[in-house]
């Protein structure tokens, strides 16, 4: 695999591979980074995200070399607008982070950027010996630019071209350019010979591949303002790639940079309301030319393709015209228009500027530059509303209050799942994505035109949280769990029509594979909830899944499925089902992306729509959000874990009943040490063994966590009451976040822990922190982390929150969710229980003594405690 | 036709003696302490010269008809390896060549004439691209394409060289100044600044800038120039002084 760039939360673009040599740099700093591989040229065999990173550090050098030399001034590097900065985002390939991009984060970097050139300037007497140095690319780039302007005044030469030489900057600021003979006496005159040498090694070496500057320059026209004919402002229009390459920066008419002063084919697809759209869907499809959105009549179309090539006026403005590329892009579009409608994939593809078929490469030019699609009212109407859906009320049987963009996203999964269209919902992990799910089928419970049931595909360590959830925050919803662990073999295979009236069939990705009545039921909506489980589309599960029928398809997930291509195609495979095309042809279409400059806008024109995700750092959101979140994590138990449980009460039950005063006391301590044991890994109660993770439950769970963590680029420290835990942890998260992390417990040397302390708060250090409580519980300072995890009970809150925060401190700028891991239908769930709901006896467990507490209930009480309760426990 | 020297001679010798002899020879003068400026290996085959403007050379002594029966043998002599020394002082050629003897020759070129060098100077202001070379201190494609002409250039004429040579060949150019000349093709390659020399002119005083800055902004073409009074509205810009 190449080596990624990785962009941090916090904005930090990050290379976790020491091997590269090119990307070195990124180990000093980002900024050094950049510069560096802006600076110079790179293999081919680069991952998109280098080349991503690669132009904008470019588009930094361009503005640093177009400063004057001997302006005194401090650095005033023109930053780029919001519009195109937004371009940039816009066009951001698959990579890590990339859901992190903004507006904010890219002025942040850029800010960074100019820093570094300050300080580096520090050290180095002049701008072009830093260039020399850390960009040698770039030390050619002279000050030059090139200007073409409307000539107003002069009818028969209605342009004006001249070259300018940046000489400074005025009073006000602003730069001031002389003309490039005026400069060229200068320059000679006080015998400058590196200025005169950047005033025109950058226009020599356009002349050598561009011929209208070869004879500008042999003529010494060059030198001066002239006036020009149409026939020569588009001949220099056209040899600007060349220009600016050769290092010259160009300055055109507002106008001509639009790109809209063209004619274009405009396409208006869905003009007319359909009743489906979707899969099944078709479109309606117009033809049009326009300059500038307004309609040219037939008449025009034939003056302009019967006319000449170049700059033509055209009713009062100067459009351009390229008659061979015009009759393509009209050849290539009446052949779509002769094919009758577009399905709503078609459709869709082509508004958001790649080809219709997807792999068809030669023709994306012509349709993005002499052609464009645009949506008809009835499709802009639905894509609009697809934005703002209409905001209605949250369900009245919903037993809990929305926040403000939870409403929003049940809003929005209610209007795809009625449209029939496919939606990804993945917001950050924390922000509620089960309460959106439940409020929408509570929604749909009352509205009552679709009482089929809605099914729900989940891995299996998840069953008992959504159960308690749906039972918390939904009652109402009648639900079935199609699992061994929840009903009998016979309803497993074949659950009668009955049973089917609930509101909600629950299963899990394996059984799909096992079971055929859900293949067989035409579902009202299918929810798949950790949709990464089938991002590997040859799976069975991802086969069976796909085979699944239903009229809504919801996925939920909390990876940035973005970021890889192959996730993202099987993810929409399943959600909106040919809108990718098939696995070749996507294929196809991303190369064509990646080699027409690595823009990646079709892509995420194409996919955006369907999917919402929330972070945890918008503005918006954070604000709407408090400091910590606690979750709690119920895990199950595996078969190994239930056998040595049940094992475990029964031996305590027969030795209580021959025992008491301080030997009961003894023996009810270790024996809640060993129930506490089993819930974490039947291994820690043998004290042999691998810990392989599939043997329990906790171990699954948190590696599906931690899975999603990385993927963000998050980190995270973990807390286990045992020392005998961390290493077998570690080693857990090594594998799953493909990096090392850090350990530390009571016998970690003193000096050692701080230099773990640092070495974790740096952005690029390592990913997760595994503490004994009783060690890190205290005094650390922990900030990088945006996620605690409790990975066993301490069962006394004030300790679990002073160790919580570690993570939270003061100048903590992240939320910071707290996963809490809790065995279902165990000792924990039960104490877990009396510690959120205050029981009486809670008072007591809340003292420091809280175990020997326990020891002081009667042995029936105490019994009823620790029993398993088969109900609630999810045997897997 | 046969020269005098395969006349005198019957066994002129082979290449391969000519190799071991001019080895030998090397061996011995390095003993003897003599210091030599070698020059650059020589192909076997193909061009001697690699840059444009030692092809140029190369080709240019090919253009004299006058010599057409040596050059011949002075490539093959100086593709043995024979040309165990060759120096290029202003206006002179001063070689040692190794051959059935060992011969030191020298070979003087007249002056280049001030006109031509007056024009030529004239020539390469006013070109970006000459000036671009010039001000990064090289020589190289603008300025050497117009020193190569043959005409106008820095190429001498036949009437302008004169060869001194002890070998007993009658003709005016032997063998061994042939081989030279070639070597000095081969040189220029690396170091164009030695056709300046041998021409007994100063190649830095083509970068007047004054003069040359002058001459490329003097007002003089064909285009329509802007009024400058309009170039700060019309380009939107803020002017310098």
């Amino acid at each position: 695999m190449r080596t990624q760039l990785e962009l941090s939360p916090q904005g930090v673009i990050i290379c976790h591979d020491d091997t590269r040599e090119e990307l070195q740099m990124f180990h000093r700093s980002d900024a050094a980074g950049l510069i560096y591989i802006g600076g110079h040229a790179l293999p081919s065999d680069m991952d998109a995200s280098v080349l991503y990173w690669k132009q904008f550090a470019e588009r930094f050098i361009r503005s640093l070399c177009h400063i004057p030399e001997d302006s005194d001034t401090t650095l005033k590097i023109e930053a780029p607008t919001p519009a195109e900065l937004s371009e940039i985002i816009l066009n951001a390939p698959p990579m890590r982070g990339a859901e992190y991009l903004s507006l904010h984060l890219l002025q942040v970097i850029w800010q960074r950027l100019t820093e570094w050139a300050v300080a580096e300037l520090e050290s180095l007497e002049c701008l072009s010996a830093l260039l020399e140095k850390n960009a040698p690319r770039w030390s050619r780039v002279g000050r030059v630019t090139f200007h073409l302007a409307e000539n107003k005044s002069d009818p028969d030469y209605p342009f004006a071209f001249m070259a300018s030489y940046a000489s400074g900057l005025s009073k006000s600021g602003r730069l001031q350019q002389l003309p490039l003979g005026k400069a060229l006496q200068q320059y000679a005159g006080t015998n400058n010979k590196t200025a005169l040498l950047k005033l025109l090694s950058p226009i020599h070496s356009a002349a050598k591949q561009c011929k209208l500057i070869a004879d500008l320059a042999a003529t010494q026209d060059i030198f001066h303002p002239l006036v020009w004919l149409p026939s020569e402002a588009y001949q220099f229009l056209q040899s600007i790639p060349i220009c600016e390459d050769a290092g010259l920066l160009i300055r055109l008419p507002d106008w001509w940079k639009k790109r809209t002063r063209r004619p274009q084919v405009a396409a208006t697809i869905g003009s007319a309301k359909r009743s489906s759209v979707g899969e099944h869907g078709l479109l309606d499809f117009k033809l049009k030319v326009v300059v500038d959105g307004q309609p040219l009549s037939a008449n025009e179309i034939d003056t302009l393709l019967a006319g000449e090539d170049g700059l033509v006026m055209l009713r009062g403005q100067w459009v351009e015209v390229d008659r061979e590329k015009l009759q393509q892009a009209l050849d290539h579009w009446r052949k779509v228009e002769a094919h009758g409608d577009l399905s709503f994939a078609e459709g869709m593809r082509l508004l958001a500027g790649a080809p219709r078929e997807l792999q068809s490469s030669e023709t994306l030019e012509i349709e993005h530059e002499w052609a464009y699609a645009e949506a008809g009212d009835a499709l802009a109407a639905l894509l609009e509303q697809l934005k703002a859906p209409e905001q209605l009320a949250p369900p009245a049987t919903l037993n809990a209050t929305l926040r403000p963009y939870q409403l929003a996203g049940l809003n929005w999964l209610w209007f795809c799942a009625r449209t029939g269209l496919g939606a990804c919902l993945a917001d950050d992990m924390g922000l509620g994505k089960t309460i959106q799910i439940l409020a929408a089928l509570l929604r749909k419970q009352a509205d009552g035109t679709d009482t089929r049931p809605a099914l729900l595909v989940l891995p299996a360590s998840l069953i008992g949280n959504w159960t308690r959830e749906v039972e918390t925050f939904a009652p109402s919803l009648k639900y079935l769990v199609a699992h061994p662990s929840a009903c009998s073999q016979a309803t497993l295979k074949a659950p009668s029509a009955e049973i089917l009236k609930v509101d909600l069939v629950i299963t899990t990705y394996g059984m799909l594979t096992r079971l055929d009545w859900p293949a067989e039921t035409m579902w009202s909506w299918v929810v798949l909830d950790e949709a990464q489980a089938i991002k590997n589309h040859a799976t069975r599960q991802s086969k069976a899944v796909r085979n699944l029928k239903a009229d809504a398809r919801i996925a939920l997930t909390g990876t940035p499925i973005e970021n890889s291509l192959g996730d993202l195609w099987s993810l929409f495979d399943f959600i909106n089902p040919g809108l990718l095309g098939t696995a070749t042809h996507f294929a196809a279409f991303i190369k064509t992306l990646h080699q027409q400059h690595n823009h990646y806008a079709p892509l995420r024109k194409l996919v955006s729509p369907y999917i919402l995700r929330r972070l945890k750092t918008d503005k918006s959101i954070i604000s709407d959000l408090p400091e910590k979140t606690i979750l709690k994590v119920f895990c199950g138990l595996s078969p190994a874990q239930a056998k040595l449980y049940q094992q475990a009460v029964q031996s305590l039950g027969k030795e209580l009943a021959m025992s008491e005063g301080m030997q009961r006391k003894g023996l009810v301590l270790t024996y809640l040490m060993r129930f506490k044991q089993i819930c974490n890994h039947p291994d820690q109660v043998t004290g042999t063994g691998e810990y392989q993770p599939q043997q329990s439950a906790k171990f699954e769970r948190l590696q599906a966590i931690a899975a999603e963590i990385a993927s963000r680029g998050e980190k995270l420290i973990l807390f286990t009451q045992f020392k005998e835990m961390t290493d077998p942890l570690a080693e857990c998260l090594t594998a799953t976040f493909a990096r090392p992390g850090l350990i530390l417990h009571g016998g970690t040397p003193i000096p050692q822990r701080q230099q773990m302390v640092e070495q974790f708060q740096r952005e690029d250090g390592p990913p997760f922190f595994v503490l004994s409580l009783k060690a890190g519980g205290s005094g650390l300072n922990l900030t990088a982390a945006s996620h605690v995890v409790h990975f066993d009970r301490w069962w006394n809150p004030a300790i679990e929150n002073q160790a919580t925060d570690r993570a939270f401190r003061i100048g903590q700028k992240r939320n910071v969710l707290v996963h809490t891991f809790i065995t279902a239908g165990t000792l924990e769930e039960k104490i877990d229980r009396m510690l959120s709901e205050k029981l009486a006896t809670t008072e007591e467990i809340l003292n420091d003594n809280a175990e020997k507490s326990l020891t002081e209930l009667s042995n029936d009480e105490l019994l009823d405690l620790i029993r398993l309760d088969l109900q609630h426990a999810d045997t897997t | 036709m046969m020269s005098w020297d395969e006349f005198s001679e019957n066994k002129p010798p082979t290449a391969a003696e000519l190799r071991t002899l001019a080895d030998q020879r090397r061996s011995s003068l390095d003993a003897e302490g003599i210091e030599l400026n070698p020059l650059p290996k020589v192909p076997r085959n193909g061009a001697i010269a690699k840059s444009f403007w030692g092809k140029a050379w190369c080709r240019n002594l090919e253009a004299y008809n006058d010599y057409e029966y040596r050059l011949p043998r002075g490539r093959s002599y100086l593709r043995n390896g024979t040309v165990l020394d060759l120096q290029i002082e202003p206006q002179t050629v001063s070689a040692i060549v190794s051959g059935s003897e060992l011969y030191e020759l020298t070979v003087n070129i007249d002056p280049l004439a001030p006109e031509t060098w007056a024009a030529l100077i004239a020539k390469c202001q006013g070109q970006i691209g000459s000036l671009v070379e010039l001000l990064q201190g090289k020589l190289s494609d603008e300025i050497m394409a117009l020193v190569i002409d043959k005409d106008a250039g820095l190429f001498p004429q036949p009437s302008e060289i004169h060869f001194n040579c002890h070998c007993p060949d009658w003709a005016d150019m032997c063998k061994h100044a042939a081989a030279a000349l070639y070597g000095v093709g081969l040189r220029l390659d690396e170091s164009p600044a030695l056709l300046f020399k041998l021409r007994g002119v100063d190649h830095t005083k083509l970068l007047a800038l004054e003069a040359t800055t002058e001459k490329m902004t003097r007002n003089k073409s064909s285009r329509r120039r802007l009024d400058a009074d309009a170039v700060s509205d019309i380009f939107d810009i803020e002017l310098g002084d």
